[in-house]
C-alpha cells in the first residue's frame, strides 16, 4: 500500500465553518448561557469579547485556548443552545463499523464523526451544525439519512486516535518508504552499496600486500586534501555566517505590525518521553509565547506507555489548545515516528517542533510567520537558531555552548548564503505542514531526522532559512549521557549520508555541483574526520615523542607540506573559529575556554565510534538524551513549584 | 535569508575585469615601454626610479619569497624579473579590480569607477613601483586591505568585521617583520570602536584577544612550517621585536627623503580630512580615515627612526593605497565622488609634472644613501630564494 501524509484542509474545531455574522451572535449566546451557569464572569466574558475581535477568532476559541471554560462545559452549553443532545464519546463512543479511514480526514476537517445508527439513519456527532456539515453528511447519507449530536473537537479527536490507530501508526512508520523507500533509512545499506563497499575494501587490502607504500602515501594524500577542503570549507561559511545580514532579519517593529487577526493556526509539537519532571517547565515557556491562545495547536506527543508522563500533563490542565497525542506503541520507537504520527492531527498552516526542555523566545512564533509571508512558496523551512542556557554548569557545557554557536550562529546561516541543502537542527524548526506532508514528513528509521528531511527539501526543489530567533536548550553536561546524544546524532549523520549517497548522480542532478560537495562535507564530512582523527593524532604525537615514524621522510611533497598546514595552521584556525563563535553571542566568559575545544574533539572520535558500532548493530536504535540534569532546570522547576504552592 | 526573503535584489553588478583586464595590459605595456619613455624623458627615471625592473626581497618578506619560491619551482620560468614584473602587474590589476567591487557594492556608477581607478593607476609611484616588481605591492596591499577592514568595522561592526579585520593583521608580520610592531596597536581598534567593550573589561580583553589571536596562530604556524623548527623560538621572535630595538643614527635624511614623494598627494589627503571632518556621511568614517591617514605617517616615523631599510617611497604608496581603499569603501555621496576623482586628478598631474618640469632638481636619488642594514637574522628560512 503505498501510504501519503493527507493533504487536507487543516483541521477545525467546527466553530469557524459557520457564516461570521451567525458564529458570532452564537457564541455570545453559548456565552450568555455560560454566564448564567456561573462557568464565566462578567468580567472574563468582557476580557474574551476583546480578544476575540483583536486575534480575529470566535468566542469559543478565546475561551477555550486561554483555558477559561472546559471543552465539556462549552459544547454541552452550544448543544442546549441548539437544541441538539451533547454526547461524550469518551463514555458513549462511536460505532466502528460506520467509521472509516479514507474519511478520516475529513472527519478531522470538517469536525464530525459518524456516531451511532438509530431507526434507519446514522447520528452524526460534530462540533457545529453548518451547511458544511449538512453537505458531508447528505453526500454520504442522504437527505433524510442523518442527524446531529454535538460533541467536543477533543471528543472527536479521541475518538479517531482510537479507531485508526493501527493505521496511524503505520503510516507514520511508512509513510516515507512507501513513498520513497530509496529516501528511506530502513535499510541501512542497499545491496549494490553493501557490495560495493566490499569490493573496495577488498581492493584496497590487496593493494595494501602488493604496495603497502604506495598505499599508505596514496591513503595519506587523499585524507589529507580531504581535510584541506573541510577546513577551507569551514572557514568560508564562518566567515560568511559572521555577516549580520546573512539570516532573515525579522525585526521588532516587524514584529509589533503584524496583526494577531492575520495570524493562522500554529501547531506546536513536542515529543517526549519519560520527561515527566520538566513538563511544568515547558508548559511555562509555551503559554509564554506571544501569540493568540486561540490559534496556538499544541500537541504533546506521549509514548502511550509512558504513564507517567501523561499523566503528569493531565494534572496540569492545561488549556484546550495543548493536547496529549499518544503515539501506539511500535518500533522503531523513535522521536520521528512519534512527530509523524503527531502530524495526521495538525491544524495548524505551518508547525514547529520544541523539545520538552525548550525555552523559545516568546516572539519565535511571529517571527516565522512573516518570514513565510515575505519567502518565495519554495521556501519550506525556517530554522531558528538553538543556543544553550546552562552554559555555565562545567566544561563539557561550555563546549557545547561553543559547538551550538558556531554551529548555528554561523555554519547553518553560511549553508543559506551559500543556498546549498540545510541539515536542520533537532528542533525549532518550523515548516510549511503542507510541504512537510508532501515530502513525507520525518523518516522514522533516521535518528537525525531532522537533517535528513533538511537534504530531502533541497532535492525535491524547496529551500530552507534562518531566522534571527533563538530557542535556549539544556546544555548536556552529564559525559555519558553527551556520548549517547552525540553517538545518535554522528550515527544519524552516517545513515543520511548512506541513504542519499545511494544515487550519487540522482543526488548531483538535484541539489546541483555545490550541494553535493556541501552535502560531502558538512554530512559525510564530520563522521569520517572524527573517525580517522585518532590515527592522526597517534602518527603526530608518535612522530614527535619518538624516532619511529618522521613524517617529512614518509609523505613527499606537496602532500608533507598539506598535511603539515592541515596540523598546524588548520587546527589553530579550528580552534579560533570556536572562540569567534562566542563574540556574536557575547559570551566573552567563553573566548578563553575556546582553547581547550581540542579535547572536546576527542570526546567527539569517542562517540565517532560508538556510532559507528551501533549503524551495524542496532541503526535505528534511539539514544535518549536526558533532560532536566541541569541547576538551572532544577532551580527553574523548584521556583514553579513554590509559585504553585503559594497559590 | 539569502534563499528568499528580505532585501530587495541587489543591482546586476558590472565585473570587476573590465578593469582589471586593461589594467593588466597596461602596466605591463608601461613596464615594457618604460626605458623608452626614461631615453626620452630622463628626468623621470631620477626622480621615481632609482632600479627600474631590480628585484629587490628583504630577508623575512614571507610574502614575496614565497611568490618567488614558487616562482623558481615552476616549470618554463626562463625569466624570473619578466616573470616578478608579470606578478607584480597582476597583483595590482586584481587589486584595482578588488576596488571596483567595493565601489560597485558602494554604489559608484560604473565610469566613476572605471575614471578613478585609471587615476590611481595612473599615479607616477603605482606605476612605478608595480613594474620594478619589487615587494612594494604586497606592502602597499597589506595596508590597503587593513585600512579597508577598519572601515568595514566602522560601518558595519559585525562579527565578520571584527573577524576580517583581526585575519588580515598578520598580514604585517608576512609582509615585513619590520612592520608587525603595528599590530598591537591596530588590534586594539577593534574592542576600541566597541560600545559593550569600551564599557566592561570582559569584552574588551576578549575582543582584543579575538583581533589579535591570528597573528599568534598565523606566526606560529610560520616558525613551525617555514623555520621547521631550526630556529628557537627567541631567534624567531627576535625577528620581530630587533626592528625596534635600536635608534638610526641620523632619521632626519630619512624623514625629508619621504616626505618629498607624499607632498605629491596634498590633495588627496586634503580631500579626505575635508571629507571625514566636514561632510556627515564621512564621520562614520572617521575610524577607516585616521587608519588610513595614520599607517603611511606612522610607517615613515618608525622607518626613518628605528632604520628599517623600507624603501624611501613606500609610505607614498602606502599612502595611495590606504587612501584609494578608504574611498572605494565608503560610500562617498556624489560632490565625494567627483572630490575623490579631482583629488587623484591632481596627484597624478602633481606626480608626472614637477619633475617634468624640474621641480625636483637635486632630490633624484636619495635611497641609496639610506640601504640600511637588516637585521642580522638568517638561515631560518628554508622558502628564502638563493640569490
Amino acid at each position: 500500500m503505498n501510504r501519503a501524509f493527507p493533504q487536507s484542509a487543516p483541521i477545525s474545531t467546527g466553530l469557524s465553518l459557520m457564516p461570521k455574522g451567525d458564529q458570532s451572535a452564537l457564541h455570545i449566546k453559548v456565552g450568555q448561557r455560560l454566564l448564567g451557569k456561573g462557568l464565566l464572569t462578567p468580567d472574563t466574558l468582557a476580557a474574551a469579547m476583546e480578544e476575540q475581535d483583536r486575534w480575529g477568532s470566535h468566542l469559543g476559541h478565546v475561551l477555550l485556548g486561554k483555558g477559561i471554560v472546559r471543552p465539556i462545559d462549552y459544547f454541552r452549553t452550544l448543544a442546549d443552545v441548539l437544541r441538539v443532545p451533547f454526547v461524550n464519546l469518551q463514555v458513549h463512543p462511536a460505532d466502528p463499523s460506520l467509521c472509516f479511514y479514507g474519511d478520516r480526514n475529513d472527519y478531522a476537517s470538517v469536525g464530525l464523526i459518524p456516531w451511532q445508527r438509530e431507526s434507519g439513519r446514522v447520528i452524526l456527532a460534530t462540533t457545529a451544525v453548518t451547511p458544511r456539515q449538512h453537505e458531508w453528511a447528505r453526500s454520504r447519507f442522504g437527505r433524510n439519512g442523518y442527524a446531529f449530536v454535538i460533541t467536543s473537537p477533543y471528543d472527536i479527536f479521541w475518538q479517531t486516535q482510537r479507531l485508526f490507530r493501527e493505521e496511524d501508526s503505520a503510516q507514520a512508520l511508512d509513510a516515507l518508504y512507501s513513498r520513497m523507500p530509496e529516501h528511506s533509512a530502513k535499510i541501512t545499506m542497499t545491496v549494490p552499496q553493501r557490495n560495493g563497499l566490499i569490493a573496495l575494501g577488498i581492493l584496497y587490502l590487496a593493494l595494501c600486500v602488493v604496495r603497502p607504500g604506495d598505499v599508505f602515501v596514496g591513503t595519506m594524500a587523499v585524507l589529507t586534501v580531504f581535510y584541506l577542503v573541510t577546513f577551507l570549507f569551514k572557514f568560508l561559511l564562518t566567515w560568511v555566517g559572521a555577516n549580520r545580514n546573512v539570516d532573515v532579519q525579522i525585526s521588532d517593529g516587524d514584529v509589533a505590525a503584524i496583526r494577531d487577526q492575520d495570524l493562522p493556526v500554529y501547531t506546536v509539537l513536542v515529543p517526549m518521553y519519560r520527561e515527566a519532571s520538566v513538563l511544568p517547565l515547558l508548559v511555562n515557556s509555551l503559554k509564554g509565547l506571544d501569540y493568540p491562545a486561540s490559534k496556538l495547536d499544541v500537541k504533546f506527543i506521549l509514548e502511550e506507555d509512558d504513564e507517567e508522563t501523561i499523566a503528569a500533563a493531565k494534572e496540569l490542565g492545561m488549556p484546550a489548545s495543548f493536547e496529549i497525542v499518544r503515539v501506539p506503541h511500535s518500533e522503531p520507537k523513535t522521536k520521528p515516528k512519534a512527530c509523524n504520527y503527531a502530524l495526521t492531527f495538525a491544524r495548524g498552516e505551518f508547525a514547529t517542533i520544541y523539545d520538552a526542555e525548550d525555552m523559545p523566545e516568546p516572539d519565535q512564533l511571529k517571527k516565522a510567520v512573516i518570514a513565510f509571508r515575505r519567502s518565495e512558496s519554495s521556501v519550506a523551512c525556517l530554522q531558528a537558531r538553538l543556543n544553550y542556557f546552562n552554559r555555565q554548569d562545567n566544561w563539557l557545557t561550555r563546549m557545547f555552548t561553543l559547538e551550538y554557536s558556531q554551529w548555528f550562529d554561523f555554519l547553518l546561516p553560511g549553508l543559506d548564503w551559500l543556498k546549498v541543502p540545510i541539515p536542520l537542527g533537532g528542533t525549532s524548526n518550523h515548516f510549511r505542514v503542507s510541504v512537510l506532508r508532501q515530502v513525507g514528513a520525518w523518516d522514522p528509521y533516521n535518528v537525525t531526522e531532522d537533517a535528513d528531511l533538511g537534504v530531502r527539501f533541497a532535492q525535491e526543489g524547496y529551500t530552507v532559512g534562518v531566522i534571527n530567533s533563538t530557542t535556549y536548550e539544556e546544555a548536556n553536561g552529564v559525559l555519558p549521557s553527551w556520548i549517547k546524544q552525540r553517538s545518535r546524532w554522528v550515527k544519524g549523520y552516517m545513515q543520511t549520508w548512506l541513504v542519499h549517497m545511494r544515487h550519487p548522480y540522482h543526488l548531483w542532478q538535484s541539489i546541483g555541483p555545490k550541494g553535493f560537495l556541501s552535502f560531502q562535507l558538512f554530512v559525510g564530512g564530520p563522521p569520517l574526520v572524527m573517525l580517522i582523527n585518532p590515527f592522526f593524532w597517534l602518527v603526530t604525537i608518535v612522530s614527535l615523542t619518538t624516532n619511529w615514524i618522521q613524517l617529512g621522510d614518509l609523505l613527499p611533497e606537496p602532500v608533507a607540506f598539506i598535511a603539515a598546514f592541515n596540523l598546524i595552521v588548520g587546527n589553530l584556525f579550528l580552534v579560533y573559529f570556536g572562540i569567534i563563535a562566542a563574540l556574536k553571542r557575547r559570551y566573552y566568559d567563553l573566548v578563553l575556554q575556546g582553547i581547550l575545544q581540542p579535547f572536546y574533539w576527542v570526546l567527539h572520535s569517542v562517540a565517532a565510534y560508538k556510532a559507528l558500532w551501533q549503524l551495524i548493530t542496532m541503526p535505528h536504535y534511539w539514544e535518549k538524551t536526558e533532560h532536566g540534569t541541569s541547576l538551572q532546570t532544577k532551580h527553574a522547576l523548584a521556583q514553579l513549584g513554590g509559585a504553585a504552592n503559594g497559590k | 535569508m539569502a534563499n528568499s526573503v528580505t532585501l530587495p535584489a541587489p543591482r546586476k553588478a558590472t565585473t570587476a575585469f573590465v578593469v582589471i583586464v586593461p589594467a593588466l595590459a597596461f602596466f605591463v605595456l608601461v613596464a615594457a615601454q618604460l626605458p623608452a619613455l626614461h631615453h626620452l624623458v630622463p628626468a623621470l627615471q631620477g626622480f621615481w626610479s632609482d632600479r627600474p625592473g631590480e628585484m629587490e626581497v628583504a630577508p623575512h618578506a614571507w610574502i614575496s619569497l614565497f611568490v618567488v619560491a614558487v616562482l623558481n619551482v615552476l616549470p618554463g620560468i626562463w625569466n624570473l624579473h619578466a616573470a616578478l614584473i608579470m606578478v607584480s602587474s597582476l597583483g595590482a590589476a586584481f587589486s584595482l579590480g578588488l576596488l571596483f567591487k567595493a565601489m560597485q557594492s558602494d554604489r559608484w556608477r560604473v565610469w566613476e569607477a572605471v575614471l578613478l581607478l585609471a587615476l590611481v593607476a595612473a599615479q607616477p609611484l603605482v606605476i612605478y613601483l608595480t613594474v620594478n616588481a619589487n615587494e612594494s605591492i604586497p606592502f602597499a596591499l597589506t595596508f590597503g586591505m587593513l585600512v579597508y577592514a577598519a572601515n568595514r568595522l566602522d560601518v558595519n561592526g559585525d562579527v565578520q568585521s571584527q573577524m576580517t579585520f583581526g585575519l588580515f593583521l598578520p598580514l604585517l608580520a608576512l609582509v615585513r617583520p619590520e612592520v608587525a610592531v603595528f599590530i598591537p596597536v591596530l588590534a586594539f581598534l577593534v574592542p576600541l570602536r566597541d560600545r559593550a567593550a569600551r564599557r566592561d573589561i570582559r569584552a574588551f580583553t576578549a575582543l582584543f584577544l579575538v583581533s589579535i589571536l591570528p597573528t599568534f596562530l598565523v606566526l606560529f604556524s610560520l616558525y613551525c612550517l617555514v623555520s621547521s623548527l631550526e630556529a628557537s623560538p627567541l631567534e624567531f621572535l627576535r625577528l620581530f621585536l630587533d626592528p625596534v630595538s635600536s635608534l638610526a643614527s641620523a632619521p632626519g635624511d630619512m624623514v625629508e627623503a619621504q616626505l618629498y614623494p607624499m607632498l605629491y598627494l596634498t590633495p588627496l589627503v586634503v580631500f579626505m580630512l575635508g571629507y571625514t571632518l566636514l561632510v556627515g556621511q564621512g564621520r562614520r568614517h572617521m575610524g577607516g580615515a585616521f587608519v588610513a591617514l595614520a599607517l603611511p605617517a606612522m610607517l615613515a616615523g618608525a622607518n626613518a627612526l628605528f632604520g628599517w631599510g623600507v624603501d624611501y617611497r613606500m609610505p607614498a604608496a602606502v599612502l595611495v593605497a590606504t587612501s584609494a581603499a578608504w574611498i572605494a569603501s565608503t560610500e562617498l555621496q556624489a560632490k565625494g565622488r567627483k572630490g575623490a576623482i579631482i583629488a587623484l586628478g591632481l596627484c597624478a598631474a602633481l606626480g608626472w609634472g614637477v619633475p617634468l618640469t624640474g621641480g625636483a632638481k637635486g632630490f633624484a636619488g636619495p635611497a641609496p644613501q639610506h640601504a640600511v642594514e637588516r637585521p642580522g637574522v638568517t638561515g631560518l628560512l628554508r622558502l628564502a630564494p638563493q640569490y
